[in-house]
């Protein structure tokens, strides 16, 4: 055992948090704010940026092989109906279909799979669909959250209602704090369904050879997509592999296997080769998942001196054909006297809604902020400062003030003060989300390989996947400070399910969760290395150290190349996997914190808006490598900024097909519409693990959208309760329509 | 996609004559348009005639119908004598689709009606009966304010308007001959059922080139639109004006609308009340909007257009 004083916490302020702890041996010693590290803190660029950007790195999308055949599913026009024939002669004669099934269920949404085909080219598969005889008895659907609210819409799937979740009433101290209240506020908010729209589709490729299985897939879970393939075709899981090198987007939508994969490695193991089925757009559109949308009832009151007293949130969301999942999430970050919630899902004749980006979350704060804003107007007192003296956060206390002076919050002034047809106006808004690093749980520790040649060569391996966040190089900034080399040195290879376990990209806890595994595991060969290194030399194993590409502390000077020659054998090889190691620590706060500040204008005359700039501030626990930490700030910021003007998913409402299942009907933002965006990745010293590694996908995701519409009501005096805020909202809002 | 038989064509006559011979075959130019049609099977021609062979030939005072829509927007010709024409063509689309886009493609676009582009519907354009857009709780956001017969498609060129506005004509070809017509006389308001576009062309047409005269009107020009995206978006409504004034009274003037009918739309009675009297930006606005027939999603595409009319009309020289 070892002990260490632990300081955690960030430099520009905040009280310290001062701890001992005591880590078994074969712990690297953790970070905290006294730490000097050589590596991490410091921007690299992707290690994988030149493959990416020259078309070498390898996507599943990408992927071809010898004789590989192509699947695809005829998908039902309606959103309700009854399958009452399916006849596929016609299709089956087709020369070159090689596969062909026929689901003859109830359709419950537009793009359910009627039959399957698997043929020899995509164009003999095109063509073979279109042989395909269904007969539909179509039946009346329900695709919005105020027809399926309403209890005499057309029922989704079996269930006795379409609202589904717990039906509680606020509890009395919520009345009571809305009766000691000065003022009360009741509004409407709602947002819209946004799809996922990765730009690397959902799928896989399916390739057997003899009993053993290698799919390419695209997903953010490699480990579970083949728990789930194994089941799917119960077939033992050691005999599948999983495959995800690279891919193209996830968002929380490519958790596991789904149906067409497992179509696909069926109709390969039918056929005996190799299957491809990846998504078309449209598919991509209507069935691989979207944000759900949401209606959330708010009432809040507030005491004249900005005190806050009661919130109250009675929300909706409708999840399609899902039962869960659908609803918008409140967790105030301020400090109400008595705060209650009670959220339900919504079930349509749509496709089902999957996590996206912060579940809930957009939605929950894009009401909440908003309603702090009105409170605040109500009152008479500036947003930010009635926020400040309700957030009790000490890391947002700090970035309120970061914030503010960055977008010049000083500029923002009364609605419409602005000369002309064109408002400027200044809003903000806060997020929150878990501190969520999971090295694994006691029966599936997550593990790493670290191997050194006798040349100097480092691998690292893990068999996660890199959503596209820059794990591989995040994994190859740690290993490379634990060895004192760079990153460029390290080759990482993610992504094969035959490496040791690794997470799923999901909850922002991939980067958080493997940190402290890759830090033990490099730490492990850097031990084995300079043991060897001082049996060599007669130096004292325990004053040696690795640094700046050499070995420091010895008699001798030496390279780490040189030191590499040393081990016996050759080889530094630390294959650790399922090892329940010591990775907990005390956390500075058990959540990560943020604050985003936006300046837009708008043209009165014709309703559009524009955002000039974004200012967001994250907290990310300790920053591996401050470039690609940016790089997810702006990411989540441009999601944001396009959710909240622009993204619809637009269902026809006789028949529940989508209308705009396109990339150009479906809008999201392009480069056009971007604003000035400075992301301030804000560098905690967390702890929970030795590495201390917070969440950062998905809270950046958190605050924009409130920013943006605060911003707009700031500008034109009038507020928009809808998302996307588009140029009819804002000519009603003005009363111009 | 549905297979097709491809043609390419080492000039214009010869294509004409092809698609006399072919009949329903389709043209394929940039192929901006066709390919995203053919590949959601809403077409599905049998034979495809290609132009991208076809030389293009520099006629002065003439646009190729093959020249892109960057040609003409790099043009300096174009945008001293013809700035609605410049505008309209260098704010089109994107850069990559402006570089294969053409001027013929451009006047002979497809509606961008969700209706129409989805297979799983049918209305009259496609043979069936009726608009769906038409229905109360359709999606009509983006469709026409002032309405055909059968169809409430919004016309989306961005050429057509600007083109008409500065008076422009195109040389049609065919294998009887060659046919010049004002731009506006290319499209028809209520074409025969089945026909899926609204064009006056006839089997075997093609528009070879457009005509521009340099006039006091067409240098006097202007093209505005208002589109919610401005990265690759269609307008929600464009205007293109031009107008001669003269010891501060007008005595020619044009305002042609794009994205608020079925096909381009002139507001002649407008312009006409216009002569003679000083230029009055806010009243023609007005006036422009005063027969506007919403649906019950696109009201706003009213209040935007009357905007786009006064700033359009405030941008010229009066």
């Amino acid at each position: 055992m070892s002990e260490y004083e632990l300081n955690l916490g960030f430099r520009e302020g905040g009280k310290p948090l001062r701890e001992t702890v005591n880590l078994s041996d074969g712990t690297p010693p953790p970070w905290d704010l006294d730490t000097k590290l050589a590596v991490v803190g410091k921007d690299h660029p992707r290690l994988d940026a030149i493959d990416k950007v020259t078309g070498r790195a390898a996507y599943s999308y990408d992927r071809r092989f010898p004789n590989m055949i192509f699947a695809k599913m005829l998908r039902s026009p309606y959103g309700h109906a009854r399958v009452k024939s399916v006849n596929l002669d016609r299709a089956k004669a087709v020369p070159g279909v090689l596969f062909a099934e026929a689901y003859q269920r109830p359709v419950n949404y537009a793009g359910q799979e009627v039959a399957g085909l698997a043929a020899t080219s995509e164009e003999v598969l095109d063509d073979a669909l279109q042989l395909i005889e269904v007969e539909y008895e179509v039946l009346p659907c329900s695709t919005t959250v105020d027809q399926s609210l309403n209890a005499n819409s057309p029922r989704v799937g079996r269930a006795p209602s379409n609202v589904t979740g717990p039906d509680r009433a606020a509890p009395d101290r919520v009345a009571r704090a809305h009766a000691d209240a000065d003022v009360v506020i009741e509004k409407e908010y709602r947002t819209q369904v946004q799809t996922h729209s990765c730009l690397e589709t959902h799928g896989s490729v399916s390739v057997w050879d003899g009993d053993e299985l290698t799919v390419y897939a695209s997903t953010q879970a490699t480990f579970a997509f083949r728990f789930t393939m194994a089941r799917s075709l119960r077939h033992p899981a050691a005999k599948i592999q999983v495959v995800t090198e690279h891919m193209g987007g996830g968002f929380g939508s490519k958790f596991g296997c789904d149906g067409w994969d497992v179509f696909a490695a069926r109709a390969a193991r039918e056929t005996g080769r190799p299957c491809r089925y990846l998504l078309d757009r449209r598919e991509e559109h209507m069935i691989a998942g979207n944000r759900p949308d949401s209606l959330q009832k708010c009432k809040f009151s507030v005491k004249k001196d900005g005190t806050l007293m009661g919130a109250e949130v009675e929300s909706y969301g409708t999840s399609g054909t899902s039962a869960r999942g659908g609803n918008a999430r409140n967790p105030s970050v301020y400090r109400f006297r008595a705060q209650f919630a009670n959220s339900r899902t919504v079930m349509t004749h749509a496709g089902r809604g999957r996590a996206f980006r912060a579940p809930g979350h957009p939605q929950g704060f894009f009401a909440l902020e908003g309603m702090m804003d009105e409170l605040a107007e109500a009152i008479g007192m500036d947003p930010l400062a009635f926020r400040m003296k309700n957030d009790g956060h000490p890391v947002r206390a700090e970035q309120y003030k970061i914030g503010a002076k960055e977008i010049g919050w000083n500029r923002r002034k009364k609605s419409g003060s602005d000369k002309g047809p064109i408002k400027r106006g200044f809003g903000m808004a806060s997020a929150r989300w878990g501190h969520n690093a999971r090295p694994g749980s006691p029966g599936a520790m997550h593990g790493a390989h670290v191997r050194i040649d006798e040349n100097g060569d480092v691998l690292v391996a893990n068999g996660c996947q890199d959503i596209g966040t820059g794990t591989r190089t995040l994994i190859a900034a740690l290993a490379a400070e634990e060895l004192g080399l760079t990153p460029s040195q390290i080759t990482v290879r993610l992504g094969f399910t035959k490496d040791p376990l690794g997470p799923p990209s999901g909850g922002s806890q991939t980067a958080p969760s493997i940190a402290p595994v890759i830090r033990r595991a490099a730490y492990k060969a850097k031990q084995d290395l300079l043991a060897a290194v001082a049996q060599r030399t007669g130096d004292d194993a325990s004053a040696l150290d690795l640094r700046g590409g050499k070995v420091v502390g010895g008699k001798r000077a030496l390279t780490f190349a040189d030191a590499c020659r040393m081990v016996p054998g050759g080889v530094v090889d630390v294959n650790m996997s399922g090892e329940v190691a010591d990775y907990r620590l005390p956390q500075y706060t058990n959540e990560v914190a943020g604050v985003q500040f936006a300046e837009v204008e708008v043209d009165t005359e014709t309703g559009l808006v524009r955002v000039v700039k974004v200012v967001a501030v994250q907290d990310c626990g300790v920053v591996v490598n401050p470039l690609l930490a940016r790089s997810q700030i702006n990411g989540a910021v441009i999601q944001g900024v396009s959710y909240a003007l622009y993204e619809n998913r637009v269902l026809d409402r006789n028949t529940g097909d989508m209308l705009n299942a396109n990339l150009l009907d479906y809008k999201i933002a392009g480069a056009m519409d971007m604003p000035e965006i400075v992301s301030i990745a804000h560098t905690v010293f967390n702890g929970k693990t030795t590495a201390g590694v917070s969440s950062l996908g998905e809270p950046p995701a958190v605050a924009t959208p409130g920013a943006i519409a605060n911003a707009v009501a700031n500008a034109i005096g009038a507020r928009i309760r809808s998302l996307p805020i588009t140029p009819d909202k804002v000519l009603a809002a003005l009363g111009s329509l | 996609m549905k297979g097709f038989s491809y043609y390419t064509c080492a000039d214009l006559s010869s294509a004409t004559r092809a698609l006399q011979e072919l009949k329903g075959a389709a043209v394929k130019a940039g192929g901006t348009d066709l390919m995203d049609l053919l590949k959601e099977r809403r077409l599905e021609p049998t034979d495809v005639v290609s132009l991208h062979a076809v030389k293009q030939v520099a006629v002065k005072g003439e646009l190729s119908a093959l020249a892109t829509l960057q040609d003409v927007a790099d043009s300096a010709w174009v945008k001293e004598n013809f700035p609605a024409v410049h505008t309209a063509a260098a704010e089109a689309a994107t850069p990559q689709i402006r570089n294969v886009g053409t001027v013929g493609g451009n006047l002979c676009q497809h509606s961008r009606c969700v209706y129409f582009r989805n297979r799983n519907f049918d209305c009259h354009a496609t043979g069936g009966e009726g608009c769906p857009a038409l229905d109360e709780n359709a999606f009509h956001r983006y469709h026409a304010i002032f309405r055909g017969t059968h169809c409430v498609s919004a016309h989306t060129s961005n050429l057509a308007p600007a083109l008409m506005a500065v008076g422009a004509q195109a040389h049609c070809l065919h294998p009887d001959g060659e046919r010049t017509l004002d731009i506006g006389l290319l499209y028809d308001l209520n074409p025969a059922q089945g026909k899926p576009n609204h064009l006056t062309l006839r089997p075997g047409e093609l528009i070879r080139a457009v005509q521009l005269k340099p006039t006091p009107l067409a240098r006097n020009s202007i093209y505005v639109e208002f589109r919610e995206r401005q990265s690759f978006d269609f307008a929600v409504a464009s205007v293109a004006a031009a107008v001669h004034v003269e010891g501060g009274k007008v005595r020619q003037a044009r305002i042609v609308c794009g994205a608020v009918a079925p096909i381009p739309y002139r507001a002649r009675a407008v312009e006409d009340a216009m002569i003679g009297k000083a230029l009055d930006p806010a009243k023609a606005a007005a006036a422009v909007v005063a027969d506007a027939q919403p649906l019950a999603g696109n009201q706003f595409k009213v209040v935007i257009l009357k905007r786009l009319v006064q700033r359009a009309l405030e941008g010229l020289k009066a």
